[in-house]
């Protein structure tokens, strides 16, 4: 044992005594492999609106979802990217790009034109957003017992809806590997439960296409119900997610 | 190692490189370079295959950022990737990492801490032997004794950069240690 121990102190005499080849300065490289990451993935950002926006011109787009109109599941190859962390303070709306806040659906539903339905069994969101500029109005729900944290931790369910155009997508999905996406019916209308490895999520804006808020989604149920395309992203299962989209009124 | 095990700080750096600060991560990446580098070559027993690992490593941790998880020590996180980089290169060019590494000169008698010439020529005679035997450990057991003793990394920060459970690095360290004392001992007694 006493061997032993020797042996342990002299191998620590020669930490300080070995002759490592010396260590190189990586900074420069590390910067420039950093910013070469970021232009490959704005380049792919690109190459995918221009496919989103070449598919809206040849009036293709749903091909990828050909029941649902208001939204695109678009494969990509591999696992798309997360952006960097968008916690930047003002609650989970205003991290997730939501618009501008509002007192109640009703206010939101006067600014947006139209009617949203509400998943009764959610009860009362705990906020209410509106973005103008692509007409989503989104409900946000805390976690709480029975509503587990979903990808957002501090959002148990977030539902998003618009009006549903079949030319004009609001939602743009990007599911890659590990991702499986299966044809359901919610409420009578056609609908998509998304789930497995986290997907990528846009808003298309503008005539070219352009997307703005990627960012990564959880378990997500997308469907169309009265004129509108809803989704309802959360980390519930698909039974309980579909539960709570049936007594959306 | 000379690197300061600064957890608090390292937090703060990470904090604010997740937030898009690129100065913040320079400094992580300076703090951390030797270790990096040093981690990578014992893995790849090749300097020029561990510069472009730990390169790899720190632009992916980087890009892995937003997913590491607030509070957690940033160094063996780091020793996780570096260490996945660096294998997938020595997988890459299939062969044995033929790690040498030699016991730096000792110039004067000041630098062993007045001993005769003679003591310090016994003392450095002594190193070799050592770096020898450690040479001829089967892989697995060598990688875990250098970072464990030589890079001096802690039990979780070895079994983080060999991806290996700790319970497993320290198996395999009290195997390292029986057979480098009897391959030290006919040096002993010869």
């Amino acid at each position: 044992m006493a061997e032993l121990e020797r042996l342990e102190a002299r191998l620590g005499d020669l930490a300080g005594a070995v002759a490592w080849p010396p260590a190189p300065d990586l900074a420069a490289g590390v910067r420039a492999g950093i910013a070469a990451r970021a232009r490959r993935r704005r380049l792919r950002l690109v190459l995918l609106a221009a496919a989103l926006a070449l598919a809206l011109a040849g009036g293709g787009a749903l091909a990828a979802t050909p029941a649902l109109r208001g939204a695109v599941i678009q494969w990509v190859p591999g696992q798309p990217e997360p952006s960097p962390s968008s916690a930047t303070g003002g609650g989970p709306g205003a991290d997730l790009g939501l618009g501008q806040r509002y007192p109640s659906v009703a206010d939101a539903e006067r600014a947006a034109g139209f009617q949203a339905v509400v998943p009764a069994a959610l009860g009362q969101p705990d906020e209410v957003w509106y973005r103008s500029s692509i007409g989503v109005i989104a409900l946000v729900y805390r976690p709480r017992p029975g509503l587990p944290p979903s990808s957002d931790r501090r959002v148990g369910a977030l539902v998003m809806e618009a009006r549903a155009s079949p030319n004009n997508p609001v939602f743009v999905k990007l599911a890659g590997a590990g991702t499986t996406v299966t044809q359901t019916t919610v409420n009578g209308g056609p609908g998509f439960w998304i789930t497995g490895a986290p997907h990528g999520f846009a808003f298309p804006i503008g005539a070219e296409g352009q997307t703005d808020s990627f960012r990564l989604a959880g378990n997500v149920l997308l469907w169309n119900q009265a004129g509108l395309v809803v989704r309802i992203e959360s980390g519930l299962d698909q039974r309980e997610a579909l539960r709570i989209a049936g007594t959306a009124r | 190692m000379e690197e300061p095990r600064a957890e608090a700080a390292d937090e703060e750096l990470v904090e604010r490189a997740r937030r898009g600060h690129a100065r913040a991560y320079d400094e992580l990446v300076r703090r951390y370079t030797q270790m990096a580098f040093r981690t990578a070559y014992v893995v790849t027993g090749s300097a020029a295959e561990a510069e472009d690992a730990a390169q790899d490593a720190f632009v992916k941790a980087h890009r892995a950022l937003p997913r590491f998880r607030a509070g957690a020590p940033f160094r063996p996180w780091l020793l996780r990737i570096v260490g996945n980089e660096a294998r997938n290169r020595r997988r890459s060019a299939g062969r044995r990492a033929a790690l040498e590494l030699r016991a730096a000169a000792i110039a004067d008698a000041g630098a062993t801490g007045g001993a005769s010439p003679h003591d310090a020529a016994e003392a450095a005679e002594d190193r070799r032997t050592l770096l020898r035997a450690l040479d001829a450990l089967p892989d697995d057991q060598r990688q875990v004794v250098t970072c464990r003793y030589l890079l001096q990394l802690s039990v979780e920060e070895t079994a983080a950069a060999l991806d290996v459970p700790p319970g497993t690095v320290k198996s395999r360290l009290s195997r390292a240690l029986e057979r480098l004392r009897e391959l030290m001992e006919p040096t002993r007694h010869g």
